[in-house]
């Protein structure tokens, strides 16, 4: 983004102070979201999600492997976040890295919930096919096309998406495997189970701007922006995962409103977004 | 202060400081002119040595060696795996030497330093060279099962004799190495066995933790060539200002295990070399003293 | 390099590879460098040195647990030590969480079977907090609750770091 002017930097302020953005927005409101799924056919799920400028695409591969060895009930997510440079002059070549690893810890932090699996958006126990000795492993890709502030939450939102869109084929395991050998499959081509993505969480920006707090910023206000707390709120209302963004730093009792905010600006999210989705898995069935 | 004044020579109305950072040849020379070194050492004489063992507790072996600001930290760890067909009772070692950017200006992350490769093969040819370790010790089930050591040398603070405080800290590693007792279970794997001895239908290989038995332990000394001076157990602003280094290994018995002098300006004669060689010697029992006060120190605890 | 009004911070964490119980491969963490970035950049004043970077460089020498908020605290008193410039001085604490307990600087081994983890960074005379990372499930009243106990524990820190750091002048002084 440009150097702002002066005159610029006061009106962004200004305008937030008084509840009115720059593109008549209120300071709790998103901008129009548009979602569209099963955008790449090879994946087992994938989804675009657009917030005005901002557009990135998830998808979702699953692959047999082995689970981990301190785990071996549970299935293996790996999220990786990839800025490409057609989304901004500065990410190209290894510009865009830092950001990446950012994204894609932020939403690892989110989504994947504690060590032990406990409270994560995504069940894993469910991935397992024969304990302890395979299980799928999902791989997430996201790639940023278009970036105009507020990427995590359009990063979730386009997780969500794609794995409310991802099948996993029916795995048949073949009996009599013993020891250390690995079982015969058979993974049907037709038979696909959906992913049930009631519990995965969305997650919420509010970026601080003088005294109040704003959701969806774009890359103009983020420039303004004193700080920034990134919140996973799930259906339920609990917090999923939290990071703090940005350089200055946030007396306790701000972030515990903002926490609040947070879950209260998250309902209208989730209903936004799974209306979202539903509308797009129609219009993909019907196409 | 009663030395002759050449003619143009402005340490008279200069600070030390200013002439040492744009003299140092002169500024030592001065020194060493009245057999004195900047930090008070006469020429001959090593940094003070310490030698802390089992500084890190999650490795089967630790030592942290400190001569004057050189510090190295060195920890083995112990893996077991499957021995070559060439040998088949004999375990290995892979020794690694790393300077990470903490240690010194010169090394940035995307840039490592020129000095770590050369000091790494020099030490791994010393150890193994030198005879110190049975190889043959390290097996468990000849043709299935040796022990792999690795030892790794970090370079916490860089400030000259690099190869002598990381020989100091891996020797002392390796001294204070102690194999964990394995058992062999019925899939034909080693595992780890329980503090208390065992179940019995593991057959115990390694019965309780022992220690290696090292023979003839090498230790060195680097010094300088300079002119007709020989200075022992340079600091970084010695070897920067006068380049030619000779590095002399020679194990407790007083044999000579290597020497190495890596080109440099000054050529070294019979009698440079023989003076390095008793200048060793008598580091030799500095440091093996060193090492078997840190011991008993160890064990008393 | 390009000329620039304020300093830049530049830093960089990686372990040693006897650091962890099964040996690995030693090499940068890039997401805890990028963590430690954010919570320095907060409490040092850029704008004292312009044309010049800080480099921190982290070497972990063992690891048992909490790993970031001991580099993050190490980083800042060596920070102090090297006379730069800072508003206040930064700690970090990690609490888990274990079914319903709060369990505050958790070992390897506790980490491992966590349900939740929270880590903050904060300058304690400030009251304010550079850095806030959670992750598992958490309701809005155990938040609190492990804010709470993190902050205070992060005073308490600051003060032994403060009284470390002034035996060292006076030692340096005599």
């Amino acid at each position: 983004m440009g150097g702002l002017s002066l005159g610029e930097k006061n009106f962004i302020q200004g305008g937030i102070a008084q509840d009115l953005r720059s593109d008549g927005r209120k300071r709790l409101t998103y901008r129009p979201v548009s979602v569209e799924t099963g955008v790449i056919p090879q994946a087992n799920g994938s989804a675009r999600v657009r917030m005005g400028a901002t557009d990135v695409i998830s998808s979702v591969k699953a692959e047999l492997g082995k689970p981990s060895s301190l785990q071996p009930d549970k299935g293996k997510v790996s999220i990786y976040v990839d800025c490409s440079p057609t989304a901004a002059p500065m990410f190209e070549g290894r510009g865009g890295d830092e950001l990446s690893t950012d994204l894609s810890v932020a939403l690892q932090c989110c989504l994947l919930g504690g060590k032990s699996g406990a409270g994560a958006g995504i069940d894993l126990s469910s991935l397992i096919v024969v304990e302890g000795k395979m299980c799928w492993g999902l791989y997430i890709d996201c790639l940023v096309i278009s970036s105009d502030g507020n990427l995590l939450d359009a990063l979730g939102a386009a997780i969500k998406a794609a794995l409310s869109n991802t099948g996993i084929p029916r795995v048949l395991v073949a009996a009599g495997a013993s020891g250390d050998e690995q079982p015969e499959v058979d993974i049907s081509d037709e038979e696909f189970l959906q992913f049930d993505t009631s519990d995965i969480p969305v997650i919420v920006t509010l970026t601080k701007v003088g005294r109040h707090y704003i959701v969806d910023a774009t890359s103009e206000e983020e420039s303004q922006m004193s700080s920034a707390v990134s919140i996973s709120v799930n259906r339920k209302g609990h917090i999923c995962g939290l990071t703090k963004r940005g350089g200055a730093g946030l007396d306790p009792s701000i972030i515990l409103d903002m926490i609040s905010v947070a879950k209260h600006v998250s309902e209208q999210l989730i209903n936004k977004l799974d209306s979202e989705i539903a509308a797009a898995e129609a219009g993909e069935d019907d196409s | 202060m009663g030395l002759p004044d050449a003619s143009g020579d402005l340490s008279s109305e200069m600070e030390v400081d200013a002439f040492r950072r744009l003299f140092p040849l002169r500024f030592y020379e001065r020194h060493l002119a009245e057999s004195i070194r900047p930090d008070g050492r006469p020429l001959g004489r090593a940094r003070d040595t310490t030698i802390a063992l089992g500084a890190v507790t999650s490795a089967d072996g630790s030592a942290l060696a400190k001569i004057g600001s050189t510090t190295m930290l060195a920890a083995v760890k112990m893996e077991v795996m499957t021995p070559s067909m060439e040998s088949p009772d004999e375990g290995c070692i892979a020794i690694d030497f790393h300077m990470p950017p903490i240690c010194s200006p010169i090394v940035r992350p995307g840039r490592p330093a020129e000095a770590a490769p050369v000091v790494s093969k020099q030490l791994s040819d010393t150890i193994s060279s030198s005879g110190m370790i049975n190889l043959k010790e390290l097996s468990l089930v000849s043709g299935k099962a040796a022990w792999m050591a690795y030892l790794d040398i970090y370079c916490l603070d860089a400030d000259g004799a690099l190869f002598d405080a990381a020989l100091l800290s891996a020797v002392a590693a390796l001294f204070h190495l102690q194999i964990p007792a394995v058992s062999l279970n019925d899939d034909g794997k080693i595992v780890v066995s329980e503090e208390d001895g065992g179940k019995l239908e593991k057959e115990p290989v390694n019965k309780e933790k022992r220690k290696l038995t090292l023979r003839s332990i090498p230790f060195s000394l680097t010094c300088i060539l300079h002119k007709n001076y020989i200075l022992a157990d340079p600091t970084s602003e010695e070897e920067a200002i006068m380049e030619t280094l000779v590095t002399v290994v020679l194990d407790s018995s007083s044999q000579l295990i290597s020497l190495y002098k890596p080109g440099g300006a000054v050529l070294a004669y019979t009698s440079a070399v023989q003076d390095c060689i008793a200048l060793t010697r008598q580091r030799v029992r500095e440091l093996q003293k060193i090492l078997d006060e840190a011991n008993s120190g160890m064990e008393v605890d | 390099m390009m000329y620039s009004d304020i300093g830049r911070l530049n830093c960089n964490v990686s372990y040693t590879t006897f650091a962890t119980p099964v040996r690995a491969q030693g090499s940068d963490r890039k997401e805890f460098s990028s963590m430690l970035h954010k919570a320095l950049e907060g409490a040092i004043i850029l704008e004292t040195f312009p044309k010049t970077t800080v480099d921190v460089f982290a070497l972990v020498l063992e690891s048992g647990g909490s790993d970031l908020p001991v580099v993050i605290s190490c980083a800042s008193l060596a920070l102090a030590d090297a006379g730069i410039l800072m508003y206040d001085l930064v700690t970090s604490v990690s609490l888990s969480c274990l079914g319903k307990n709060l369990v505050i600087d958790p070992i390897l081994e506790e980490e491992s079977y966590q349900d939740g983890s929270l880590m903050i960074t904060c300058m304690p005379s400030r009251y304010e907090v550079t850095q806030l990372t959670i992750t598992g499930e958490w309701s809005t009243p155990k938040i609190n609750e492990g804010m709470q106990l993190c902050l205070d524990a992060c005073s308490k820190l600051a003060n032994i770091m403060r009284s470390c750091l002034k035996e060292a002048t006076t030692s340096s002084q005599e």
